[in-house]
């Protein structure tokens, strides 16, 4: 049943490329236990990495074929379908309060997300840590570098003493970003910091637990305080990540009693560091 | 795809013929159409909402763009990028189950890791993407979606002899954009004192978008946007396909006739059998997927058609234990023995999951899911206890299997279209890492049947034909 005849159509492939070419048992051809395949892998070095795509493709596709009139017509034929125009032109205009209303959150955001996105140049022409602290103070936050007494942080008319190219030395120490309105994908910007010691997210709403995933990482060699206070977005999975900041001393939570989990990770995060000293503000009850 | 097509004139009868047995009783006509005014009239045949609050058709769907065999994460996921990168009436989308309660797919019974630790270019960049998936959940589900994400890391741990592949890897996934660092045997011992690493050489341990998440609340969001979004779910098993011969079509590597499929047969739970015809079909079975592809002749004709789709049941435990004393605290990552062992932290009092793939000739057999304890016992016990010794008196208390949707060529998903048929489109084969890419293949396969190519991530080489030309994509990171 398997022994066929090349297709008469398919003259490009060689005996190697393709099965239907060899005329081998189908036991073979079946796929092979994983046992074999570590005996295959010995025999012919094959590396997967080697694999491109053009040889996934044994036949000729059908306009590339001598003779077809495709390539004439090529110059009033895209590739691309314009699939998302189609989508828009389909989709009914909705012009009620709450549709615009979540169109313009949606847009905001994205705005957003953008003006905080990472960008090369900006790293290559301050370094690091001078990009992190233009990042941050722009934004409203405040930073503190290593032998400097005062936060840097800008004044009622948005305006920040900052160098505008690369020093050198200017190492920052400390970064407080209460209340800004810090996404995950302007975290970017704090990564590769030296020496940052001292953080706070008090009042970042949009600070979750991926972020939390992404500051334990960036930080875990430096940071000795951080400050968690009034994220509502945290729970105890991505408390429980900060694990990864090694040399943490002091860690600020909002009510670590909240939930018997929330109080079980933080007690677990002291057993594994016992330098740590995890705080919180006293929980005041209303009378 | 139509490329692969060439119209030649045909005497007029001939389009007229068709050889499809329909399985449905015959309807009168008359009658037919007063039944459908009357259940119009009756408003029977807008869509309603079932006990779970969920959108959804009274009427059986005989007539469907795309139908998809599948509705765990891969199908569902395929179902709502299909819908949301149309619009709500552009597709008529179904979904075919045959087991809503969801109680034996692999989805459910998973562990839900996510991780970025592969070899193969692809799958790093699909895991990315499930990362990124799932870190916007509420983008895309509303802001009550939820999938107890635990960034909790990846350690994968390698003897000598593995060290240098592991190395290899990590360089691979950290230019892909995935974050993790090598450690060795002292940096090992000293961020992980619990741990014992005489016969480990290096680890690798992942420091960013790693972890486990909920794969039910992942299925559930995805079926939930993809009903909200308007795929019909349709409660039945797909038991055959028909076929049409269809001489006006000419392909490369197809000798005589090709004879294509857009009719099958779907068995409802009331043994109804009732006909569906699609102009595009998803296979996305799981690990059934084999079975399914028979139905359509793949592994059972002739040329192409002689090549089996590899994808196999594959029975998998995965036992929790307890542990007293002083069981390995917060700073454990889900950690993957050199040997294949896996196991991670399960709640926070000290309870841990752990599971293992057997070698090959002790492959338990698949025709129930019963946990057997011998192999921990036996096999996972040892590593266990020698790894960590806090884990030396440790015992199952409980366990659960699940089935691999194994590929047993190269242990990688197949995703893109049938060589064969111009209308299947295959998503399946995941072998142990399906749930992270669920969001990656759906996006893809949505790609390529809407704007006709892949757009974001290439997957042209995890694609049917590299059974074809017979070019394996091995990965190495499969546990
Ligand atoms: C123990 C275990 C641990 C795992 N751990 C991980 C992990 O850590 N990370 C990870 O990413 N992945 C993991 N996986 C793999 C992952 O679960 C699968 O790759 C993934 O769920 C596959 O999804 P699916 O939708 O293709 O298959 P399924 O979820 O199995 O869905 C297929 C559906 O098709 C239906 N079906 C089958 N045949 C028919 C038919 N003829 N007609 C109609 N419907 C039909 C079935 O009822 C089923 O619901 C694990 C799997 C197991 C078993």
């Amino acid at each position: 049943m398997f022994k066929l005849r090349l297709p008469q159509i398919c003259t490009k492939f060689t005996a190697q490329q393709c099965r239907f070419c060899t005329i081998k048992e189908p036991k073979e051809l079946i796929a092979k236990d994983p046992k074999e395949k570590d005996v295959v892998e010995v025999q012919e070095k094959y590396d997967p990495k080697k694999v491109t795509k053009e040889d996934m493709q044994w036949r000729t596709p059908w306009h590339q074929k001598e003779g077809q009139y495709y390539s004439l017509l090529r110059t009033f034929y895209t590739e691309d379908n314009k699939r998302s125009l189609l989508q828009s032109l389909q989709t009914p205009i909705d012009l009620s309060p709450s549709s615009i209303k979540n169109w313009w959150a949606k847009h905001k955001e994205q705005v957003e997300i953008l003006s905080q996105s990472y960008l090369p140049e900006r790293n290559q022409v301050l370094g690091n840590e001078l990009a992190a602290a233009h990042f941050i103070v722009y934004r409203g936050g405040a930073v503190k570098f290593f032998n400097q007494d005062k936060w840097i942080k800008a004044d009622e008319n948005e305006e920040y003493d900052l160098p505008r190219f690369y020093e050198e030395g200017k190492i920052l120490e400390a970064i407080d970003c209460a209340d800004m309105n810090i996404v995950y994908e302007g975290l970017e910007n704090l990564r590769n910091l030296k020496k940052v010691q001292w953080l706070s997210f008090n009042g970042c709403e949009r600070i979750d637990d991926w972020c939390i995933d992404k500051i334990s990482n960036m930080f875990s060699h430096s940071l000795v305080y951080l400050d968690l206070r009034n994220c509502p977005c945290i729970t105890d999975r991505g408390i429980g990540a900060l694990y990864k900041l090694r040399k943490l001393k002091i860690l600020y939570l909002d009510d670590f009693l909240r939930s018997t989990t929330y109080e079980m990770t933080c007690l677990l995060l002291e057993e594994a560091n016992p330098h740590l000293e995890i705080r919180s503000d006293p929980v005041v009850f209303e009378t | 795809m139509f490329r692969r097509y060439a119209l030649q004139l045909k005497p007029l009868t001939k389009t007229f013929h068709t050889s499809i047995k329909l399985h449905e009783e015959f309807e009168n006509p008359i009658l037919r159409t007063i039944r459908i005014l009357r259940d119009d009239i009756m408003l029977r045949n807008r869509p309603g909402r079932d006990e779970h609050g969920r959108l959804v058709s009274r009427v059986f769907p005989h007539y469907v763009d795309i139908v998809i065999i599948g509705g765990g994460a891969i199908g569902s996921s395929i179902a709502y990028w299909l819908k949301k990168k149309t619009n709500f009436d552009a597709l008529r989308i179904v979904v075919i189950e045959k087991d809503p309660t969801y109680r034996k797919c692999s989805t459910t019974l998973s562990v839900g890791g996510l991780r970025q630790q592969f070899s193969l270019p692809e799958n790093i960049q699909m895991s990315l993407y499930g990362a990124e998936f799932l870190r916007t959940i509420k983008k895309h589900f509303g802001k009550e979606a939820e999938v107890n994400f635990t960034p909790h890391g990846y350690l994968v741990l390698a003897s000598e002899a593995g060290a240098e592949q592991l190395i290899d890897n990590s360089k691979l996934q950290n230019e892909l954009g995935a974050m993790n660092r090598i450690l060795n045997k002292d940096q090992l011992k000293e961020r992980f004192p619990w741990m014992n690493v005489s016969d480990v050489d290096v680890g690798c341990l992942g420091l960013e978008k790693e972890g486990w998440f909920d794969p039910w609340s992942l299925l559930g969001l995805l079926r939930r946007g993809a009903s909200d979004l308007g795929t019909q779910y349709v409660h039945g098993e797909v038991v055959e396909f028909l076929f049409t011969e269809m001489n006006d079509v000419i392909m490369d590597g197809v000798e005589g006739c090709y004879e294509g499929t857009n009719n099958l047969v779907v068995k409802l739970p009331d043994g109804q059998r009732k006909n569906i015809q699609f102009a595009a079909c998803i296979l996305a079975a799981g690990s059934e997927s084999g079975e399914v592809a028979q139905l359509a002749r793949i592994g059972t004709g002739r040329g192409m058609l002689s090549v089996p789709l590899p994808v196999e049941k594959r029975k998998r435990y995965v036992y929790s234990f307890q542990c007293q004393g002083e069981p390995p605290g917060i700073n454990t990552p889900m950690t993957i023995d050199h040997t294949g062992m896996y196991f991670r932290r399960d709640g926070l009092g000290g309870g841990f999951i752990c599971g293992m793939s057997p070698e090959a000739h002790e492959e338990p057999s698949c025709d129930n899911l019963d946990v057997d304890y011998k192999f921990f016992d036996d096999r996972i016990w040892p590593i266990l206890a020698k790894r960590v010794p806090a884990f030396e008196a440790v015992k199952a208390s409980r366990g659960w299997s699940g089935y691999y949707d194994y590929n047993t060529y190269d242990e990688n998903g197949i995703i893109g279209p049938h060589p064969y048929y111009q209308n299947m489109y295959i998503a399946t084969g995941f072998s142990g890492h399906g749930i992270q890419q669920a969001p990656a293949v759906g996006r893809a396969i949505s790609e390529l049947i809407l704007d006709g190519r892949f757009q974001t991530i290439d997957l042209t080489r995890l694609g049917f034909d590299r059974l074809i030309v017979d070019k394996p994509m091995y990965e190495i990171g499969i546990y």
